[in-house]
């Protein structure tokens, strides 16, 4: 090849060559290029290659043929070679084209990873924009912060689902200097809670309730800073089973937690605490399933690659841990974290706010708690924790007013306060909130009011002691499972799956709600045709009941 | 003569309620599952495009989820309060504070809490209006939650009753917002409504959840009553007449 190039004095030269070395030239020409740029083409994964690009490209390459001429890649050689290698302008689309934007906003973000705050100037703003919604670029955000590869599962997940949903004509907000949202996710950074992490939708701190199929019906968690209101089945074990949940995922996640009961000690709850397991239950069983799925469809043959499970809860990261409802929590576990009981006891006849002191007094020891802790967002501790503050059977008969006031169980006024109170002090901390309150108590209406001001509310209605119970298409479960409601926090559109039936079943290792899907119709057959069969009678069992 | 980026014109939500300049009382039902929040949160933007002022007294939702909101919307609320064109009231942290204080602990004399609150409403709208002409809004997210301070029926309606009469001042008007779960709410909006030059309302659907629709909206004014159905979007609400939802969401 040198020397071929010493040959070369003058472009010239060149132009006399036959087609066979000019060929020769030119794929030396782009394997050099090809061999040099691999390596930054890698670093700079997708990125475009614009007319500058290949005017400093092309400059180089003369400056390493030696020859003596003055050749300044001008922009009118530009548009020839363009013209002579077919090389065209295209937009770029899709995912070439956000991987462009993803780059820049990635170099931008280490660029200020010192600061505090991103600033984007506007044009760069509205380019974003443009490429990605919200989601997205907090997502894209969040890797670079936590310097992980989000980017591919990014890929991979069906965001085009998502962009193809929203409204197309609506203008990009406008934005002057500061790019709010990412300088919110930089302020987050700092906090960097342990078990928690920011919602794709709305930047929102989510934190696991323990039961990954639950938080995946919650969008990715329940939101740091809201009361989740469930109201119990009819024995209330499962609520208990959910509650218990919520507090072992936040042992495990070094949470610190406030547990209230009236009804049973508190501490036999923490004493029950499912132990964590590492691995997820599911996965090897998931894994015998896939090498038995080999063998070939015959007859629903098109069906043979559709997943068999919805693929878009399985793509979602889950934050929590799983756990072991078989097993308790060893107590070194249990001792290590922080943990402040509220059993109701000590109770002063302080205020008049409330009928029965005791909510008064519960108030007054979650607050306290909060500021003992510094959970208060305006707070400034060393290390930020959450508080996960968790209040078994709310509202049972154990919270009766005193004999002397005049209301009954029916007006759940001070439910209602009690909740609407709790709310405030939950919004101004890190800190979340599990009640569970046995509804079946009191009479719908007056729970309308608790449901409005919690910001997440679910029923269970289990099958035990109905006649439900025997219903074979449910047998799978152990009740239903109802999202009464779910708020939309920080947008516009709330996270609530529409008109779904949900059920809940309770295995060993793992509680999980599941949509509720009737099994096919094969097994009930057999039943009614034994139903046909006549018993009594004179004739054989087969014969018509008209004949004599 | 209307530019296309009038809100008031190009946004759906808001050229649905045709708010004008004399429509003083505007009133907000929001029945059981729904969530009226976007109406405020739109009408937020007119204002702050119509370059009045603001004072808002949230009950329900945190600033940080109206900052959230506006900026999908394409306004900055924060911004506006630095600059005083918006003023925020959040009884909320208010009562965190007070809880555990025996003196004043939601002060046992209910009537003092809603007294406080419209003196410091009227306060703060003095001070938004002091050496300008701009109008001057009220808006209260959730009147229903005073309810849950344990706050009576009577003293309520007095309450809104006082606010309803700040539009003696012509360059107030006044937005209330209200829940209905129950009998007592009722009455609190149908004072509202009774009062109202506009009165707007949001129901979930009767048949349950659908993909296409999120609710139901009604506009009622003295002259006309429009019904609308929305669908809500992560960046904004569309609106649409009763069996138009295919039309206009596979186009």
């Amino acid at each position: 090849m040198s020397q071929l190039y010493e040959n070369i004095k003058e472009r010239r030269v060149i132009k006399r060559l036959s087609i066979a070395e000019k060929l020769q030239v030119i794929e030396d020409f782009k394997n050099g290029m090809k061999n040099k740029d691999l390596s930054e083409k890698r670093e700079h994964f997708g990125e475009p290659v614009t007319g500058p690009v290949l005017q400093a490209k092309a400059k180089q390459f003369h400056a390493s043929l030696n020859v003596d001429s003055n050749f300044s890649a001008s922009n009118g050689w530009l548009a020839r070679f363009k013209k002579r290698h077919g090389i065209r302008c295209l937009n770029i689309k899709g995912q070439k084209r956000q991987c462009v934007f993803r780059e820049e906003l990635k170099a931008l973000l280490n660029f200020n990873n010192n600061t505090d705050s991103v600033r984007i100037d506007k044009d760069q703003y509205e380019r974003l924009y443009n490429v990605f919604n919200d989601s997205q670029l907090i997502e894209i955000a969040k890797g670079a912060i936590e310097g992980s590869d989000y980017e591919e599962e990014l890929l991979n997940s069906n965001y085009n689902k998502d962009s193809d949903e929203e409204s197309p004509n609506l203008p990009p907000p406008s934005l002057d200097e500061d790019f709010v949202l990412i300088s919110y996710l930089m302020e987050k950074k700092i906090h960097n809670i342990p078990g928690t992490s920011l919602s794709i939708q709305n930047g929102q701190l989510l934190t696991s309730s323990g039961i990954p199929s639950l938080d995946s019906l919650l969008g990715g968690g329940l939101p740091v800073g809201t009361v989740a209101f469930i109201e119990e089945d009819f024995h209330g074990s499962y609520s208990k089973v959910i509650l218990k949940y919520f507090l072992a995922e936040g042992v495990v996640s070094k949470h610190s937690i406030f547990i209230a009961s009236q009804d049973v000690n508190p501490s036999s709850i923490i004493k029950e605490l499912p132990a964590v397991i590492e691995s997820e239950p599911d996965l090897e069983s998931k894994v015998s399933k896939s090498s038995n799925g080999s063998d070939k469809m015959k007859i629903a043959f098109r069906y043979q690659n559709l997943p068999t499970s919805d693929s878009s809860t399985s793509t979602m990261k889950h934050i929590g841990h799983y756990f072991d409802i078989s097993k308790n929590m060893s107590f070194s576990d249990i001792e290590n974290s922080d943990i402040c009981y509220w059993t109701g006891q000590r109770i002063e006849n302080g205020s008049k706010t409330f009928s029965n002191p005791a909510y008064n007094e519960l108030l007054k020891s979650i607050k306290n708690r909060i500021k003992e802790g510094k959970f208060f967002l305006k707070d400034n501790p060393g290390k930020r924790s959450i508080l996960r503050i968790g209040i078994h059977c709310l509202g049972s008969p154990m919270w009766l007013p005193h004999r002397k006031s005049l209301h009954s169980i029916d007006s759940s006024r001070d439910l209602d306060m009690f909740i609407f109170c709790l709310r405030a002090l939950v919004r101004s901390a890190f800190a979340v909130a599990v009640i569970t309150v046995p509804t079946h108590l009191y009479h719908e209406v007056s729970l309308d009011r608790c449901i409005h001001s919690s910001d997440i509310a679910m029923r269970l209605q289990a099958f035990s002691g109905t006649e439900l119970e025997n219903n074979q298409s449910l047998s799978d479960y152990h009740g239903f499972f109802y999202l009464t409601k779910l708020a939309a926090i920080n947008s516009l559109v709330s996270r609530h799956p529409g008109s779904i039936e949900y059920v809940f079943k309770l295995r060993r290792k793992k509680f999980s709600i599941e949509v509720l899907h009737l099994p096919p119709d094969i097994q009930e057959d057999t039943n009614t045709k034994k139903e046909n069969f006549p018993s009594l009678g004179c004739g054989g069992t087969n014969k018509h009941l008209l004949e004599f | 003569m209307f530019s296309l980026s009038d809100p008031r014109v190009s946004n759906p939500v808001l050229s649905a309620l045709k708010i004008k300049t004399g429509d003083r009382i505007i009133s907000i039902k929001e029945n059981s599952t729904a969530d009226s929040n976007f109406i405020l949160t739109h009408l937020i933007k007119q204002i702050l495009y119509e370059k009045n002022r603001l004072c808002l007294v949230s009950f329900h939702n945190s600033i940080e989820h109206y900052q959230y909101v506006g900026k999908k919307l394409g306004y900055d609320l924060l911004r506006a309060v630095e600059e005083k064109d918006v003023s925020i009231l959040e009884p909320i942290s208010e009562i965190v504070e007070n809880i555990g204080l025996e003196e004043n602990y939601f002060q046992e004399d209910k009537e003092n809490i809603v007294k406080c609150l419209y003196h410091d409403i009227k306060r703060n709208l003095n001070d938004l209006m002091l050496g300008n002409e701009a109008k001057a809004y009220l808006m209260v997210d959730d009147l229903s939650h005073l309810l849950d301070l344990g706050v009576d029926i009577g003293l309520i309606v007095n309450f809104v009753n006082y606010c309803v009469n700040l539009i003696d001042d012509e360059r107030v008007a006044v937005v209330l917002s209200s829940h209905v779960s129950s009998k007592i709410d009722e009455i609190i909006v149908n004072n509202l409504q009774y009062l109202a030059d506009v009165h707007i309302e949001v129901s979930p659907l009767k048949t349950g959840r659908s993909t296409d629709v999120t609710g139901f909206l009604t506009v009622d004014r003295l002259s006309e009553k429009n019904q609308y159905h929305f669908k809500a979007f992560d960046r904004g609400i569309k609106t649409f007449h009763p069996g138009e939802s295919i039309f206009h969401l596979h186009l």
